[in-house]
């Protein structure tokens, strides 16, 4: 991959990959997770044959960079709090994008593996392969997730009083 | 019924975005700044810096 090509691909991807952060937090942050993420892909494939299809790549790399800032802030939280002698919280805070509505307030009541299932299917609009690339699983795997994760919402929404979901009568994917 | 895929991609909260002209420009000069690291079979060789 030349510098040429990186800047292609940063022109074709970079907008997927700047919401999917902006989805999962704030603006500051995701935009040191974007330059962060290019820049580990130019290190990774710059000279080098880059994958066909960089956008699942480029999503695991976000993906994992993300993961990592979140242990990092949660292990200065804890600190901060042992410091503070202050008790230990009940439950994790959420993100703050995941507050508001029905919808997002019961995903925020799933677990990580959960929610990340349904919002690269839901909101990336990525297909079985590309999803299941970005986890790093096989793709039947992915899609046991995607439907136990969408019984799990159905049933919380269903408890809330909310309107009844249908887990499983949907497509599975917008890009295919 | 409802579809609960509908129902997510309805509450998307950032359904679109574009990305700063100034961080893009960033990241290029940053790139032109780091050339590829030059790799002799299993081996890399990330070239001197200037």
């Amino acid at each position: 991959m030349t510098a040429q090509t990186f800047e292609a691909v940063f022109d074709e991807h970079g907008a997927a990959v700047f919401a999917y952060l902006l989805r999962r937090t704030g603006r500051e942050d995701a935009e040191d997770l974007l330059s962060e993420t290019f820049l580990t892909f130019w290190r990774k494939y710059g000279g080098h044959r880059m994958p066909d299809e960089p956008l699942p790549f480029l999503l695991a790399i976000a993906r994992r960079l993300l993961a990592n800032q979140r242990r990092s802030d949660a292990r200065r939280t804890a600190l901060t709090e042992r410091m503070a002698r202050e008790p230990e919280p009940e439950r994790v805070d959420l993100p703050d994008q995941l507050a508001g509505t029905g919808v997002l307030d019961a995903l925020a009541q799933l677990s990580e593996q959960d929610r990340e299932v349904l919002l690269l299917d839901a909101w990336e609009q990525l297909s079985g392969p590309e999803a299941a690339r970005v986890l790093g699983c096989r793709e039947g795997t992915y899609r046991q997730r995607l439907r136990r994760a969408r019984e799990r919402l159905a049933s919380i929404l269903e408890q809330a009083g909310g309107a009844t979901p249908q887990p499983d009568g949907s497509s599975t994917g917008g890009r295919r | 019924m409802t579809d609960i895929r509908q129902l997510l991609m309805e509450a998307n909260p950032v359904p679109a975005v574009q990305v700063p002209d100034a961080l893009r420009a960033e990241l290029m000069a940053e790139v032109q700044r780091t050339p590829p690291p030059v790799r002799r079979g299993r081996r890399i060789q990330w070239p001197c810096p200037a």
